[in-house]
């Protein structure tokens, strides 16, 4: 094994304790009725922030992240009604619809060489409009013996926690097992050094988008089966709060640094964070004040390698 | 106020002799010898009491060099204190009045310049004495030997004019000149990061067009190069050492597991380069300069290319190090790789290489082989002085 890496070890031990805290302080204790509950909301942040984090992986950024997943959960909530294999179709064409969204915008950040800052924005506007006039209020209806599947519990554990795990073990595999994981770590962290080693920069980039819309069709896909509908206007707080995630994780927005489960961790801090909150008994305006203290202190103490640099001209450069 | 500090800014690029860099230029669109220029002149503008220069004129050519240490001289004439950082021994010797060396973070010796000799000085640098700086020059190819590199009347945009030559497996050649008159864009243009390049370029007699860095290292192909910047263009400093190697010797192929082949033929590299790590899972940034050149050798040997393209390898490396690359790259020409070398430390090319081409103005100014190559010759040709301009001559 590889030394910990203390960006992925602080935001887990944060984690932890929080998370007993959490069970501490719930009504109900720790049941798998109350994991279900913390573990159903996670799995859709955790996606949203891989959708997020592949493209950081890249040096880029994607603004889209939140009308993806309000486009494909709009998708969802019409071709998920039916019943037996027309749902096989109805995942796929969810699917599809993030890895179309995904690949749209690798190729106008890559061919159409504009800043992805500026791409993901406009296309993110052209998601969220057609997820608009699809379905201008929220609505439509999915398969309720498809969404009882994935939204309780195998046994004592819940299927979502399932998927998180799934998500790490995949999703890092990718980035530790693959060509393109250890190419996009290169473009990411030297992108000259990437481009002369033969690497297409482009081809890195446009895999990376089309992952990232992979996973907010994800995100999408299992909203539909949380809420049973189809809402264009979750977008915004996705797209946030996928950035906050994979920073909590330890991911660099510079590009290049970052492991999976990492990811993961950054995740479900974010969300358990906003879950102790709900319980502490603090006053609902007090909430965000809180909540935002308890990040900066872990982005702060993920940060806190940092004081053994003694090189100044590096001090910035993690 | 501000036109003032313009004229100061103007006054210093002028004195060290920059005054074709042009103020309202960025920064990234110098070559790295220029950049040394302008961090030079923003050192003069701060008329100090202590100039530090480290490595500081590394990227330059010999008469840059010349104008910078014309400049210092006058400096310390003035009363300024110089601190002078140099693996390149004439330098110091030219310039300094003490020296003291270092070995692997500790003091050795200091002692006033001209007490001790060459051959002593770098015994005292690399803590045992080196026969040698340069090996034997490797056999040269026999005369009907095919060409592997060719190239015909290449030329791009204004940097580039008629520039042709030939390489033989087994042959060092040298690509010399004043810094940035085209000798790097040469081998840019036939690694393929330039585009509209017109001319030919020829592997093994047949014509390689649509070239690009992941064709170039292909098998067919079978080019390497080895950037002028190991820090931005050579390595990923994030990724450790085996991660490095890794992702050159991929092409296309499905895990990033290398094969037991590959890992052989690394540890036989690494082991000819004697390079001094820890893991292989150590990160490449934690490597000294001259670690990180090795590796950067590595990466590429090991992909067996037929032809080595290098722009200025051991530029800041130390003097043992430059000595193992220097042997290095004389076991790869005599095992019949052709071998294309440009640098701007005229030893170098004078002592290693065959034949060498010397670049003027983004034209071959002057072929230089066998008797002909010499260190005045290379200059005086570098300086555009040669008066028969025999560009594409074939020795």
């Amino acid at each position: 094994m590889k030394r910990i890496d203390l960006r992925v070890l602080i935001p887990a031990v944060a984690l932890a304790i929080l998370l007993v805290v959490y069970f501490a302080s719930h009504p109900r204790g720790f049941s798998t009725r109350v994991l279900t509950i913390w573990s159903n909301q996670s799995v859709l942040l955790v996606f949203a922030a891989f959708a997020q984090f592949f493209v950081v992986m890249v040096r880029g950024i994607d603004l889209s992240v939140g009308a993806m997943v309000a486009l494909s959960n709009v998708v969802a909530s019409y071709v998920l009604a039916g019943e037996g294999v027309s749902l096989v179709f109805g995942t796929f064409a969810v699917l599809a619809t993030g890895l179309a969204c995904g690949l749209i915008n690798g190729l106008v950040v890559t061919l159409g060489r504009i800043p992805p800052i500026i791409a993901t924005l406009a296309t993110g506007a052209v998601f969220s409009g057609v997820a608009l006039a699809l379905r201008p209020t929220p609505g439509g209806a999915v398969n309720e013996g498809l969404s009882d599947a994935l939204s309780y519990a195998v046994g004592p554990v819940p299927t979502s926690l399932i998927l998180i795990l799934l998500a790490g073990v995949v999703f890092s595999m990718i980035m530790r097992r693959t060509v393109f994981g250890l190419e996009a770590q290169g473009v990411g962290s030297s992108e000259h050094s990437a481009a002369l080693t033969g690497i297409s920069l482009i081809r890195v980039r446009i895999i990376a988008h089309g992952l990232g819309g992979l996973c907010a069709a994800l995100c999408g896909y299992y909203l539909a089966m949380v809420t049973l509908t189809g809402d264009a206007g979750v977008g915004p707080t996705y797209t946030l709060n996928s950035i906050a995630a994979i920073v909590l994780g330890g991911v660099s927005l510079a590009g290049g640094v970052g492991k999976a489960w990492g990811v993961v961790i950054g995740a479900l801090l974010l969300k358990t964070v906003a879950a102790v909150m709900f319980f502490s008994g603090l006053p609902p305006l007090t909430q965000p004040f809180f909540e935002g203290f308890v990040l900066a202190a872990a982005v702060v103490l993920g940060s806190l390698g940092l004081v053994r640099v003694r090189n100044r001209l590096k001090l910035f450069s993690q | 106020m501000q036109r003032a500090a313009y004229a100061q800014a103007r006054a210093c690029l002028d004195r060290i002799g920059a005054d074709h860099i042009a103020l309202d230029r960025t920064v990234s669109e110098l070559t790295l010898a220029e950049r040394q220029l302008v961090e030079i002149a923003k050192a003069l503008y701060q008329k100090p009491r202590l100039l530090i220069l480290d490595e500081a004129t590394s990227a330059l050519g010999a008469d840059a060099v010349e104008r910078v240490f014309a400049v210092i001289r006058q400096l310390r004439g003035e009363g300024c204190g110089i601190l002078f950082i140099s693996h390149r021994f004439h330098e110091v010797h030219a310039l300094a009045d003490v020296i003291s060396v270092f070995r692997n973070g500790a003091h050795v010796r200091t002692f006033p310049a001209g007490t001790i000799d060459h051959a002593d000085m770098v015994s005292l640098m690399i803590g045992q004495s080196l026969e040698r700086l340069f090996p034997p020059r490797p056999p040269l190819p026999a005369y009907d030997t095919p060409p592997l590199l060719s190239l015909s009347q290449v030329g791009w945009e204004n940097e580039l004019h008629n520039v042709s030559f030939d390489v033989r497996p087994g042959e060092i050649f040298g690509l010399g000149g004043l810094d940035g008159q085209g000798q790097q864009r040469v081998l840019e243009a036939v690694f393929g990061l330039l585009s509209r390049v017109s001319g030919e370029v020829r592997i093994n007699g047949q014509t390689y067009s649509g070239r690009n860095p992941a064709r170039s290292k292909s098998r067919k192909i079978g080019l390497a190069f080895i950037p002028e910047d190991r820090k931005t263009e050579g390595l990923i400093p994030g990724l450790s050492i085996s991660e490095n190697l890794a992702l050159a010797a991929l092409g296309g192929r499905l895990g990033p597991e290398l094969d037991p082949g590959d890992r052989a033929r690394i540890a036989a590299i690494l082991d000819r380069l004697e390079l001094a790590f820890g893991k292989m899972e150590d990160a490449v940034a934690t490597l000294s300069g001259g670690n990180q050149q090795k590796v950067l050798l590595a990466k590429w040997l090991v992909l067996s290319p037929r032809c080595l393209l290098l722009l200025d390898p051991t530029r800041g490396i130390d003097v043992k190090t430059k000595a193992q690359i220097y042997t290095l790259l004389a076991q790869l020409a005599a095992e019949g790789m052709a071998i294309v070398l440009q640098s701007t430390d005229y030893e170098e090319l004078v002592h290693l290489c065959h034949r060498v081409a010397v670049f003027y103005q983004g034209r071959i100014a002057r072929q230089l082989s066998g008797d002909t190559l010499q260190p005045e010759m290379l200059i005086s040709a570098a300086m555009g002085l040669a008066s028969d301009h025999t560009a594409g001559e074939v020795a």
